[in-house]
């Protein structure tokens, strides 16, 4: 049945244009030391804001480093913020939303209230928060990216939970007298994964444009890093003059954004034909 | 997605701003846009002349002269208030309130005669009482943030008749006067501050100008003094308006809808100079912006190593690259327009000697700090990236922390013993807002003035003295104490100098009389349309 | 359930909402790094002056009578004042609220309007180029980081045509771009909820009933299907709505547009706490109260809801 499903993925135009997006962002995230051209964070000043040539396809930005090695390890820190914060969130939110769902009573009714205090810091407005207790920085970036994700994660795991909950293998798990742990475990869990995983494509894309978003209020990723948010924001000055500065890292942001998009996009139609976007 | 619809979605956009572009309520005049001025425009009459539309970064913080810690606000302040002296834009005094004064042989007795026929704008008249009021405020309120500008030089202050005061120092100050300057020096009513007025928000001086209404990050906006001893004010008003933005303000004086833009972007100044309808006034600054190195840091033990940092960066290159030639290679701890600067000719660029100092202290790969705030001054947070880079160059490893205003001073004056200790370099900029030594000197350099403005935690006893000596200098002989200070300055290195940054302050052809004072001011009392 | 008491109902179950967030937003200011007493003294000041200032503005009380005393004001609509420049708070904050809201009310005006009229012109003739045409510019506008969607609108009508100003307020010329890039991501999303209901329903049974009756096709589209297609449009909308009071932080940045969103960002930087305080709280609770609006209008256009 899984290879079915694999088959089918594969025919969808979206699932294989996104998929190719998303693989080369991850390949270039990950080869980045190897494929960039030159160091990210050395540059010559007296270099500074060059216009593309062969020399620096991407031109160089305002302390005159190379924009294409930028973008290239800029790619790498999106990666890492995207994948930290959104696993971080999953695991936290399987965890959180399926105990909620399977112990039930007043615990349920605890987490449900404070998730949905949570959710009521709109959006950014809860990762900015968080990142604003904590301070700029790539891990504190990954933890408010996470905080903001985890709510959510924790609604559909419950969710989710509590259909498999009622399904008459885990009755009959129970019936016969698995351990808590293990049913929780072994059978509640791994059967509630499958809309927290489509979920969590579609929340990587919008993981990456709300970690771009604090770089680019400063909250972020802090320079020399190489971060497309941040670069966007130092290139405001640039604006006019220099517009080559802005556009390579916004170009990389919006493709492998809309990368995300188009593969979670199709891998919902393909697993839940008629679910809501 | 095919190129078709892209193209058919661009013009659809295009066509929603053609439409709103010209439908007739939203028609716009080259001269006269915003919304702003027809609001001026209601309260007062067209042909009492126009109002001074100026775009500055930020909102006031007071309006209380004695409190000022600000830039934006002196711009306003001191369209509403005077001193007994001020500054012109060459940093010359010149009698305000006082029309003239007279300095004991001795240096410590200032007599001043006052200017008569002076009223503040609420009625109460100027003489020796008002002078006398002042000083005791600043005498007898601990919290006022300029008190100490002038409290500690002065022992007493006599009214000898209605238009004549005198001042008695302490000991004598040679640069007295230009403390005078600061806006510590100007003139608040005696009534309003006898009934403990909200001087913050409702200033009463005996300037050109009169508060009208500060609305919050909105704007200042200022009314003549009708009875002003100078004449009539030439300016219907004057409005200073909080555009943080730097593109928006630029975008303001090009289009009209400002008519004064202040601390304009470098790098624009190329493409509004060749604006007909612009004047681009690049100027000079008295700040000078330090790379400071923590004295206590085990990192920045060795001199050579502070040394090694001072010769490995090329200060050119940022002058020209990220100040786009709005700005000067800082020579020493003073700038050049300081009273008391002298040129050790210590600053220069050599990396290939900066990487033999590291190599002798055995400090290559060493690890340091390089914290920065953005924004503060002109291109300090590129200015720290450049830095870094050209540190690293030399075999130092850095790493690089950008810091909130706000948090950046709090952790900066904090004591030595509850100082992070991560702090080893930090960006700083310091403009003697009176122009002269001793406001660079004393809060900078002196020991005891950890924890406050040393915040190098710099002590040494030699300079100590030496400073104390140079500051009852005599008037004609200042750089013969200044320059062994500098020297040894320069060679301990607890501060490195950098640059002294420009500003840029671009107005609309047809206004005259704006002065820039290189403490960072503009002048706009001064200030009129021609014809 | 009566219509009454579905609306009663969901407004005291927005009240334990409302106090959690401000229990959050009372507590989080107090987990920022940083002695605010200390910041606001000024630098020579003694520790007694810093006391004195702790004193002043209460900072020195139990948590829980400080959080008491802060909801007392904020129920009267008063927020204290500004640590920095001394102004009341509400002073800053009901302009800025206001400049938002403005913003959003436009943005969103835009945003449904475009995103209903390209869900409908792609629901129509599905999987069509047309229909393709629209998915993926919505697909687009939902991956365009907006504030690089502010930059190229500045590039392109400051910059290029000259034709808006790239940032500020003041003019109604002001608030073209920013609420154009707000509207812009909205219409995507309104746009891909409306084209995603529009085909559900024109797949229903009532609807084919009615084409086959020979109802004009006009007709059947625009008053039997739209109606019943923009009901899930509504909450995605309003949902979008309260996403845009608080996304504009970003737009309002581009744009240095005088908005709530830039007030808190720079309270943030400034830590100026009653001001973040205030600011988030009232973004949250316009949020609370939108989606409680939603869910009250949902029930109203789609009586089922109430039974449940």
């Amino acid at each position: 049945m899984e290879s079915r499903l694999v088959r089918r993925a594969l025919r969808n135009r979206n699932v294989k244009v996104g998929g190719l997006i998303v693989l080369a962002f991850a390949l270039i995230g990950i080869l980045a030391p190897f494929i960039s051209p030159y160091d990210p964070t050395k540059g010559e000043l007296r270099d500074s804001l060059l216009p593309p040539s062969p020399e620096h396809p991407f031109g160089t930005d305002q302390l005159g480093r190379d924009i294409l090695s930028r973008v290239i390890w800029g790619a790498r820190t999106s990666l890492i913020v995207a994948t930290a914060s959104v696993l971080l969130a999953v695991v936290a939110g399987v965890v959180v939303g399926g105990l909620s769902a399977y112990l039930g009573g007043w615990v349920d009714e605890l987490i449900t209230r404070v998730i949905d205090i949570m959710l009521a810091f709109p959006d950014i407005l809860l990762a900015l928060f968080v990142a604003a207790v904590v301070g700029p920085g790539l891990e504190n970036v990954i933890l408010a990216v996470a905080l903001y994700n985890f709510p959510q994660f924790v609604r559909i795991m419950r969710g989710s939970a509590l259909q498999v909950k009622e399904m008459e293998y885990v009755e009959a798990a129970r019936a016969i007298g698995e351990s808590s742990f293990n049913v929780f475990f072994r059978y509640l869990m791994p059967n509630a994964l499958a809309p927290v995983i489509i979920h969590a494509t579609l929340r990587t894309a919008a993981s990456i444009l709300t970690a771009a978003g604090l770089s680019f209020l400063g909250l972020g990723v802090q320079p020399p890093t190489p971060e497309w948010g941040q670069m966007m924001s130092d290139a405001r000055t640039y604006l006019v003059t220099a517009p080559h500065v802005w556009v390579f890292p916004g170009v990389a942001l919006f493709v492998t954004v809309l990368g995300f998009n188009l593969f979670g996009d199709g891998l919902n139609d393909v697993l839940n034909p008629k679910v809501e976007v | 997605m095919q190129l078709k619809w892209a193209a058919v979605a661009v013009i659809v956009l295009l066509a929603i701003g053609a439409i709103i572009l010209l439908s007739p309520q939203m028609e716009s005049s080259p001269t006269t846009t915003a919304q702003t001025t027809t609001e001026v425009r209601k309260t007062s009459p067209p042909k009492e002349g126009k109002v001074l539309r100026v775009a500055m970064g930020t909102d006031i913080v007071t309006l209380d002269p004695h409190d000022v810690p600000d830039n934006p606000s002196i711009y306003v302040i001191s369209n509403i208030y005077e001193g007994l002296v001020e500054y012109d834009d060459k940093l010359r005094l010149k009698p305000v309130l006082a029309e003239r004064w007279e300095v004991s042989d001795d240096g410590l007795t200032y007599t001043f005669y006052l200017r008569k026929g002076v009223k503040f704008q609420d009625g109460t008249p100027f003489n020796a009482e008002a002078v006398k009021a002042n000083f005791d405020r600043l005498f007898n309120n601990k919290e006022l943030a300029n008190r100490n500008r002038l409290v500690p030089f002065i022992d007493r202050v006599e009214v000898v008749d209605e238009y004549t005061v005198r001042i008695v120092l302490k000991k004598p100050v040679a640069t007295f006067l230009n403390l005078l300057a600061h806006p510590a020096g100007m003139m608040i009513s005696p009534k309003a501050i006898k009934e403990g007025v909200d001087l913050k928000h409702n200033p009463v001086g005996t300037g050109p100008y009169k508060l009208k209404e500060w609305k919050p990050n909105t704007y200042v906006e200022l009314i003549p003094n009708e009875d002003y001893w100078g004449g009539k004010p030439k300016l219907a008003g004057i409005k200073f308006l909080v555009v943080p933005e730097d593109e928006a303000r630029v975008q303001m004086v090009e289009s009209g809808d400002a008519d004064v833009a202040i601390r304009v972007p470098a790098i624009d100044v190329a493409r509004l100079k060749a604006n007909p309808d612009l004047n681009v006034n690049v100027t000079r600054t008295i700040r000078v912006v330090f790379i400071g190195c923590n004295m206590r840091s085990p990192r920045l033990q060795d001199k050579r190593v502070r040394q090694a940092i001072n010769l490995a960066i090329d200060r050119e290159a940022i002058v020209e690259k990220i100040l786009h030639g709005v700005g000067r290679v800082a020579k020493s701890v003073l700038a050049e327009e300081v009273i008391g600067f002298y040129d050790t000719g210590k600053i220069r660029y050599d990396p290939e000697k900066a990487k033999q100092l590291i190599k002798e202290a055995g400090a290559e790969g060493l690890q340091v700090n390089l914290w920065t705030p953005k924004g503060r001054y002109p291109g300090d947070y590129e200015a720290a990236q450049a830095v870094a880079q050209y540190l690293e160059a030399i075999g130092l490893k850095v790493k690089l922390r950008t810091w909130e205003w706000g948090s950046y001073v709090a952790e900066l004056l904090k004591k030595p013993e509850e100082a992070s200790p991560e702090r080893d370099l930090f960006l700083i900029g310091w403009a003697p807002s009176t122009g002269e030594y001793i406001g660079v000197f004393r809060p900078l350099f002196l020991s005891e003035s950890i924890p406050k403005f040393n915040l190098w935690f710099y002590e040494n006893p030699k300079v100590d003295e030496l400073i104390k000596q140079a500051e009852h200098a005599p008037r004609d002989k200042i750089v013969e104490y200044t320059k062994k200070i500098q020297e040894i300055l320069l060679d301990d290195l607890p501060a490195i100098p950098i640059y002294n940054p420009g500003d840029v302050v671009v107005y609309r052809k047809g206004i005259r009389g704006l002065y820039y004072i290189p403490t960072e001011v503009i002048l706009t009392k001064y200030a009129y349309f021609e014809g | 359930m009566s219509l009454g008491r579905y609306v009663l109902r969901r407004l005291l179950l927005s009240i334990p909402t409302i106090l959690g967030v401000s229990v959050i937003v009372f507590l989080m200011i107090h987990m920022l790094p940083g002695d605010p007493a200390q910041l606001l003294a000024p630098p020579e000041a003694t520790m007694e002056e810093v006391e004195i200032i702790r004193r002043r503005l209460g900072l020195d009380r139990p948590l829980w009578e400080q959080y008491l005393i802060f909801m007392g004001r904020a129920l009267r609509g008063e927020f204290g004042e500004s640590l920095f420049t001394g102004h009341r708070v509400s002073e800053l904050l009901w302009p800025a609220y206001l400049n938002t809201l403005t913003l959003s009310v436009l943005a969103m005006t835009f945003g449904i309007v475009a995103g209903v009229l390209m869900g409908i012109y792609a629901a129509l003739k599905p999987n069509t180029p047309r229909d393709q045409a629209v998915t993926s510019l919505s697909l687009m506008g939902l991956s365009m980081p907006v504030f690089w969607l502010g930059l190229i609108l500045i590039e392109v009508f400051s910059v290029w045509l000259r034709l808006f100003p790239s940032g500020g307020s003041g003019s109604i010329r002001h608030l073209v771009l920013p609420s154009l890039t707000l509207g812009l991501i909205g219409a995507a999303y309104v746009g891909r909820a409306t084209r995603a209901s529009m085909l559900e329903v024109l797949s229903e049974d009532y609807i084919r009933t009615a084409k086959a009756y020979g109802l004009p096709r006009r007709k059947v589209i625009y008053v039997y299907a739209l109606r019943n297609a923009l009901i899930p449009v509504v909450t995605v909308a309003g949902l979008i709505f309260g996403y845009m009071m608080a996304g504009a932080v970003l737009t309002e940045t581009v744009f240095s547009y005088p908005g709530l969103g830039r007030l808190i960002v720079n309270a943030i930087f400034a830590r100026d706490y009653p001001v973040v305080q205030a600011g988030i709280l009232v973004v949250s609770i316009t949020f609370v109260m939108i989606n409680t609006a939603v869910d009250i209008l949902y029930a109203l256009i789609n009586p089922r809801i109430r039974l449940e």
